[in-house]
Formats: structure tokens, sequence, C-alpha cells
């Protein structure tokens, strides 16, 4: 009897499981993204031991050891001439990332974010005209390049208006739109299976195009055309696409 | 809607009563991501976070009142989740992590929201789901669900949420809820009668 009813309680069970379940709704998926990737780093438990250093004058002592590192591995030029992909690019990616930190305030990290974003972009042209094996990599780069701009956008967005601040963010919203027309005319001309991350690259940049269009006051920059063939974002919600590859 | 809710027995297929979906296999890319975010990457606590957003946002749905309320509860869970990285334990599952935080955020929002509205009556008014007008045998299938898993126990709503919706196996829900796995598979028979007798009951249909 008891085991009819356990059988019984197991189909019902069973019934329960092949229900369609929510899921979190698109906007708050989006939203959320952003405000996490956007959120302060949290600060390490323990405090270094120069800790009596200001903030800036580290920064200043660290950025300076670190750009001598760098020269000293050297391979300055041979970063330079890199392309992703190659092993000498780890030292453009940390070169940049240098640069990023040794700013002083958020506005101009995000000009620095996006003069970086320029020169992936750059890198992809090369790609596509000279090496076409480094094309993964490059379009990888330039999405994490951009997403980096995004992350620095939302942080400057956040922040009370100043003359430097909506400086950046005309800068960022000049460059994205420069970077879908490029990007989309990279698109026509590349291999069918390129299409997936630069059209990914897209629409991150098309992300970040929707935030620049939130700050109240300023005038609407040429907006950019969605690309043809694909559902375009939704970047008045300021959040990436919601179909990223790896989600459940 | 793949069916309608509760329809009642029928067929007599025979049921793996242990693991409806078998015993996943540890994720090592999970386990890479985990140890990166813990060191302060964000690229890769995104990456978690599109893994589970609908997991800890559908144990929210089911164990709060509203969509609304679901909404604030995840978003909070993964914003906790984000300051306590730098202290998560890369042995224990990520999932495990964040449904430990989950109920916690859970609990306090339950507990906040207590004094104000019965359960009926925030579902009765709940501005994200049915219009004021309506009634609960008006809701769909899922919101039918969570009212009837709000009748359970707390261990009784983590079980049914983890072993019946999520269709995780009795060792995962073991793993989620820090208890033996002959608590759960004890527990979970009582939890699956006390759903049905709640979703038979006549203001949940």
């Amino acid at each position: 009897m008891s085991e009819m009813k356990d059988r019984d309680l197991m189909r019902f069970a069973e019934e329960l499981a092949r229900f369609d379940h929510p899921s979190a709704p698109p906007t708050l998926r989006a939203q959320l993204r952003a405000s996490l990737l956007a959120a302060p780093v949290v600060a390490a438990p323990r405090r270094p031991p120069f800790a009596r250093f200001t903030q800036s004058s580290l920064r200043l002592v660290l950025a300076g050891a670190l750009i001598l590192a760098v020269i000293a591995m050297a391979g300055g030029s041979a970063a330079a001439s890199s392309l992703p992909g190659d092993p000498a690019f780890a030292l453009t990616r940390a070169g940049d990332e240098i640069q990023a930190f040794v700013s002083f305030d958020d506005a101009t990290r995000l000009t620095t974010r996006v003069a970086q974003s320029d020169r992936r972009l750059a890198d992809l042209e090369t790609a596509l005209a000279h090496r076409p094996s480094a094309l993964a990599p490059a379009t990888a780069e330039y999405i994490a390049a951009t997403e980096r701009v995004s992350a620095e956008l939302a942080t400057v967005l956040a922040q009370p208006r100043t003359a430097a601040r909506a400086a950046a963010i005309a800068r960022t919203a000049a460059a994205s739109a420069d970077h879908i027309a490029a990007l989309q005319a990279l698109a026509a001309r590349l291999p069918a299976d390129a299409q997936f991350g630069i059209q990914r690259a897209i629409e991150v940049q098309q992300t970040v195009h929707g935030k620049t269009e939130t700050v109240p006051g300023r005038p609407a920059s040429p907006a950019p055309s969605a690309t043809p063939g694909r559902p375009s974002n939704v970047p008045g919600r300021g959040g990436p696409p919601t179909a990223l590859p790896g989600r459940p | 809607m793949k069916q309608a809710l509760f329809q009642g027995p029928s067929g007599a297929d025979e049921v793996n009563e242990s693991t409806p979906s078998g015993d996943r296999p540890p994720d090592e890319e999970e386990a890479d991501l985990a140890r990166r975010a813990a060191g302060g990457d964000r690229r890769a606590f995104a990456a978690l976070y599109d893994r589970h957003l609908d997991a800890v946002y559908r144990y929210a749905f089911y164990r709060l009142r509203t969509d609304a309320e679901a909404e604030d509860v995840t978003s909070e869970v993964f914003h906790r989740a984000l300051v306590a990285m730098p202290k998560y334990a890369p042995r224990r599952p990520f999932l495990a992590f964040l449904y430990g935080i989950a109920r916690h955020v859970v609990a306090d929002h339950l507990r906040e929201q207590r004094p104000r509205a019965s359960f009926e009556d925030a579902i009765a008014h709940a501005s994200d789901a049915p219009g004021p007008e309506e009634t609960a045998a008006q809701l769909d299938d899922a919101r039918r669900l969570r009212v009837a898993i709000a009748r359970l126990t707390p261990i009784q709503q983590d079980i049914v949420i983890f072993r019946f919706l999520e269709e995780r196996s009795t060792k995962e829900v073991a793993q989620l809820t820090g208890k033996p796995e002959s608590t759960i598979r004890g527990i979970q028979m009582r939890a699956l009668a006390a759903l049905r007798e709640a979703l038979q009951s006549e203001d949940v249909r």
C-alpha cells in the first residue's frame, strides 16, 4: 500500500518536472549583469604593508615599477606589432592594464579604454587583411576591450555631471557609432565561420552605444543601424544581449 | 505550458526514485571560473552569473509571493555573492554557495514581509501578476505552484524546488542543503504529498 502511494507520488513528481518553469526576465538579466560588472571591486581584506602611502602615490610607484618591468621584459616593439593570439600580445594587454591603472579618474580611464578598443578594432582589421588565422583571437580581444569600455562607462554614468564626464561620454558615443559602422562593414567581408564572433562584437558595441544614449540632455548621436538580418540588442535597457554563449 | 497543472495520476511508469536527472559530473570549467571569480576576475563572475541566473531566479520565484520580489531577491543574491567571492571555498559547488546565500536572503525577506500582509493578500493584489479583480483560480500554473509551495515547510520547499522542479539528484540536493541523503529521501515524499494536497485545494485551483 505504502509502495503504491510512493509510486503515485513519484508520478506526480514527474508531472511537476514537465511543467514550463519561469526564467529570469530579460530586463533583469541585462540590468543585473551590467550592475554586477560595474560594481566596485571588493577591497582585499588585508591592507598591504605599504598602506601608509596614499592611493595615488602608491599607484604612481607601482605603475612606474610595472612599466619598467614591461620595458625590461621587452618586448615593447614586439608587443606593439603583435596581434591577438601572438605570445607577445600578452605584453600589449599588460600595457593596456597599466595605462588604465594609472588613470587618475574614471572619466580619463573611460577615454583610455575607448582608445584601447580603437586599437583592438584596428587589430581586427589587420587580422582580416593579413592574417585570417588571428581573426578569432582578435575578435575575442575586441569584445573583451569593448566590455571593459562598457563597465567603465557604467561607472562614469553613475557619477555627478562634470565637464570631464560629459566629454568622456561624448567620446565614447562617437567611437561606439564609428565602431558599429566599421564592424558591420567587416562583417560583410568575413567568412561564415567568423560571423558569430563579429555579430557578438556588434551586439556588445550596441550595448555601449545604448548606454550613452541614456544620458539626460545629451543629443542623440547618429543611431547606428541594426545588423542586417539579425535582431538588434536592447540598447535602451543598457544591458547585454540576452543570448550569450554558455548561458544555461 | 507543456501540460495543465495537476491532471492527476496517469500511466504507471517505473520511476527512478533517487536520480531523475542522474548525477551530474563535476564541472571543471565551472570550478575554474569560480576560482578566477574568487580572485577578482569580474568576467569569470559574469560567466557564472549567466549560468546560474535562471536557477536562482526560479528559487526566489517559488519561495516568494510576487515576481517583483523574486527579481529583487535575485539581484540581492548576486550582489552578495560578488562581495563574498573572496571567501568562496572552491571545493564546494558554486551553485551550493549561491543557494546558501539565496536561502538567507529569502528568509530575511520573508521575515521583513510577514507583518505586512498574508500570502493570499499579496497574490490577490500583486502588481505584476494578476489584476486586483482576479482570483487565484486565474493564476497561471507557475504561480499556482508558487502558492502551493508556500504552504510547505521551508525545508520541504527547498527540496521540492531543487529535487523536482530543478530535477537535481538526491545527492546534489544533499550537497545544496547540507543534509544527509537519507534525510532528503525521507522529506521528499512528505513534501510531495503535501504539495499535491495543496494543489488540490479549492483556493489554489
